[in-house]
């Protein structure tokens, strides 16, 4: 192997190790992220655990259809995630482009039915401090809302930069994904557990 | 990574996570002969079972190495500790509401 072969090979595998170094980091952060919700989820669990009848009259004034939408809303925009992904891996970089901006679209479509789901119940008196049930439900989806906004900001933020993206170079792209499915993540159990059981 | 992977594995995913989100809806609301704490059951299964395949495959978790899957199962083990810590208190504590615990601990 000649010098300049062996210099450009070693090149790759350090930008290989920075790239696995980088997801690395992301997934820590979604760790810290798993013990941040953990906190809400376990509190309501543990208050339905000890109170039965807790969620029972709260979920009657829950709208489980529009839930049930964002849900589908929100898997859409985690498949456009990755296809995004997988097609700027291919150096397809205008397919990535399109399907971030799909899936900031359909993340803003979720925040737009989240706004008509609590104006509805801010019209009908509850609040926060309505029940423990409702401050455990304002408290989880507000906070699960405010990291969509999180991500529709981080996804904006990857349109402006996309050209300088590309099959070699797209990190930031995989790790924006890897927050985005975590939201989804999120949702997965906050749907059932708020809304349905 | 992601560049080995066919677009049709992520489309499969994607229809299992809408088939799984239909059962979910269907079982809340039609099977209520199972029993609350069943259906309840049944729910946080489905919901694991959509969060495993959103992990692994749109995550790409299992092209990852493998303490990569250290580091995304160490905190739900924490999770699962916070909360069965608190079960003895709540099986067998006096106080069912957190503005009960409150009145109590004012006496």
């Amino acid at each position: 192997m000649s010098e300049a072969h062996a210099m450009t090979a070693h090149g790759a595998d350090d930008r290989i190790e920075a790239f696995e170094r980088a997801r690395l980091g992301m997934w820590l952060f979604l760790a810290s992220e798993v013990m941040f919700f953990a906190g809400f989820i376990g509190a309501y669990v543990v208050l339905r655990m000890a109170n039965p009848h807790l969620a029972v009259a709260g979920q009657k004034e829950l709208n489980w259809v529009l839930a049930a939408l964002n849900t589908a809303v929100l898997i859409c925009s985690s498949l456009t995630m990755v296809l995004g992904v997988n097609a700027i891996s291919k150096g397809d970089r205008a397919k990535c482009r399109n399907m971030v901006l799909l899936t900031a679209l359909l993340g803003s479509a979720f925040l737009v039915v989240k706004f008509f789901e609590y104006s509805g119940k801010f019209a009908h008196g509850i609040y926060p401090n309505t029940s423990t049930f409702f401050s455990c439900y304002f408290l989880m989806t507000g906070f699960h809302g405010l990291h969509v906004l999180g991500g529709i900001i981080a996804l904006l933020l990857l349109l402006l930069g996309i050209k300088h993206y590309g099959p070699e170079r797209y990190t930031k792209v995989e790790n924006v994904g890897l927050y985005w499915h975590f939201v989804d993540i999120v949702w997965i159990f906050l749907f059932p557990i708020v809304y349905l059981l | 990574m992601s560049a080995q992977i066919s677009t049709r594995v992520y489309w499969n995913v994607f229809f299992a996570l809408l088939a799984c989100t239909a059962l979910t809806v269907g079982q809340s609301q039609l099977f209520h002969a199972l029993g609350h704490g069943t259906n309840i059951a049944i729910g946080l299964v489905i919901a694991s079972f959509k969060a495993s395949i959103v992990t692994l495959f749109f995550m790409h978790l299992r092209h990852e190495k493998s303490y990569f899957y250290g580091v995304a199962l160490f905190p739900l083990v924490l999770v699962l500790v916070i909360l069965f810590s608190n079960f003895p208190d709540v099986a067998f504590g006096d106080h069912t509401t957190p503005g009960e615990v409150l009145k109590a601990a004012s006496h």
